[in-house]
């Protein structure tokens, strides 16, 4: 194995290592807006560090092209989704009493 | 002709989207690229652009794209780690707050990479955004200062877009 | 070492499966859907990595795709009420 193969390895051990601490906070918080804040942790960091590892074990063609269209795709469209959600969540009241507490 | 010759960027990164899901960079291949993308280009023009009035232009250099995307990596692991110290070692749950930030960038489409930018970072989630204020859902908030509010939040992604390209256009 | 990844990622999504079966309110399922779908991405795309497989990503590419669209639509329906 080269050097490369390792050096994928150990990154994708980092990204689940941070999926698993993600799936922790989401099971010991129950506010809707920790969560929230919390999930960007699987969404992006999880995420980019397993894709990067696996595009270290391949030489470059158009299979590693394709992993990489799949990334940009996934860094503009995930943090949209979570604005969406978590919008609607603010402006519909959800968890008001936060806010009269903060003010 | 005129709009295409004005936004040829769009045409070329369409065209390569197409030889890549198509793998193979063949002459025909290439032919059918342009073609496809030049009449979806305009479908999206005449649909979406005239309605607004005025258009917005994408245009950004590329020199300002690496140093952001740079910047960006680097604080979405270094947040994610203050946000690992949060969850394992923290006993009283965090108190998110909701606080408003003004932004210095003009162009609209500076404004939504910043709020974009902003949502990556693990601990921020951006929820609106009017004519200069972000409203922006915090984690661990650390002042109340408005000026350090800035600098925490929005400071490396402002300095990546530097002031030249925040005042041209 | 691949599959040994993908057998802990499988075990992962189903614990994020838990969360959707339990939580309180509307948007921590949605949330978790969210969440789910990207783990699921995950595990397509190791799984045409181990087989050779390229024509699974243009599938991935798709799905991505679809369950943007649909994240948006669902919470457009639950803020307006039953209203687009």
């Amino acid at each position: 194995m080269s050097i490369y193969g390792t050096l994928g390895n150990i990154l994708m051990v980092f990204g689940i290592v941070l999926i698993a601490i993600g799936i922790i906070g989401l099971h010991k918080y129950h506010d809707f807006y920790i969560r929230a804040t919390i999930a960007s942790l699987i969404d992006t960091a999880g995420f980019i560090s397993v894709a990067m590892g696996l595009l270290l074990h391949h030489k470059v063609s158009f299979f590693t092209l394709k992993i990489g269209i799949i990334i940009m795709l996934m860094l503009l469209l995930n943090p949209l989704a979570t604005h969406i959600i978590v919008r609607s969540a603010y402006l519909s009241g959800h968890g008001e009493k936060k806010e009269d507490k903060n003010a | 002709m005129k709009y295409i010759l004005r936004s040829w960027q769009t045409i070329v990164i369409s065209t390569v989207f197409w030889c890549i899901l198509n793998e193979s960079f063949a002459l025909n291949r290439l032919i059918e690229g342009v073609v496809v993308s030049v009449i979806t280009y305009l479908f999206i023009y005449f649909l979406f652009a005239d309605q607004s009035g005025t258009s917005i232009s994408y245009r950004l250099s590329i020199l300002a794209l690496i140093k952001l995307t740079i910047i960006l990596g680097w604080n979405i692991y270094l947040s994610s780690l203050r946000a690992i110290k949060i969850i394992l070692f923290q006993s009283p749950s965090p108190a998110p707050t909701i606080v408003h930030v003004h932004t210095k960038a003009i162009n609209k489409w500076h404004k939504c990479l910043i709020a974009n930018a902003i949502t990556l970072t693990p601990g921020t989630v951006t929820l609106n955004l009017t004519n200069d204020e972000l409203i922006v859902l915090w984690l661990y908030p650390t002042s109340d200062e408005p000026n350090e509010m800035n600098k925490a939040i929005l400071g490396p992604f402002e300095k990546a877009l530097c002031e030249r390209s925040l005042l041209n256009d | 070492m691949i599959s040994f990844i993908m057998l802990l990622l499988s075990i992962l999504s189903l614990l994020v499966l838990l969360i959707i079966i339990k939580g309180p309110s509307i948007w921590d399922r949605i949330l978790g859907y969210n969440i789910f779908s990207s783990i699921m991405i995950l595990l397509i795309m190791l799984f045409s990595t181990l087989h050779n497989r390229a024509y699974l990503l243009d599938i991935v590419i798709v799905y991505t795709l679809l369950g943007f669209i649909s994240i948006v639509f669902i919470s457009r329906f639950v803020q307006g009420k039953g209203k687009i």
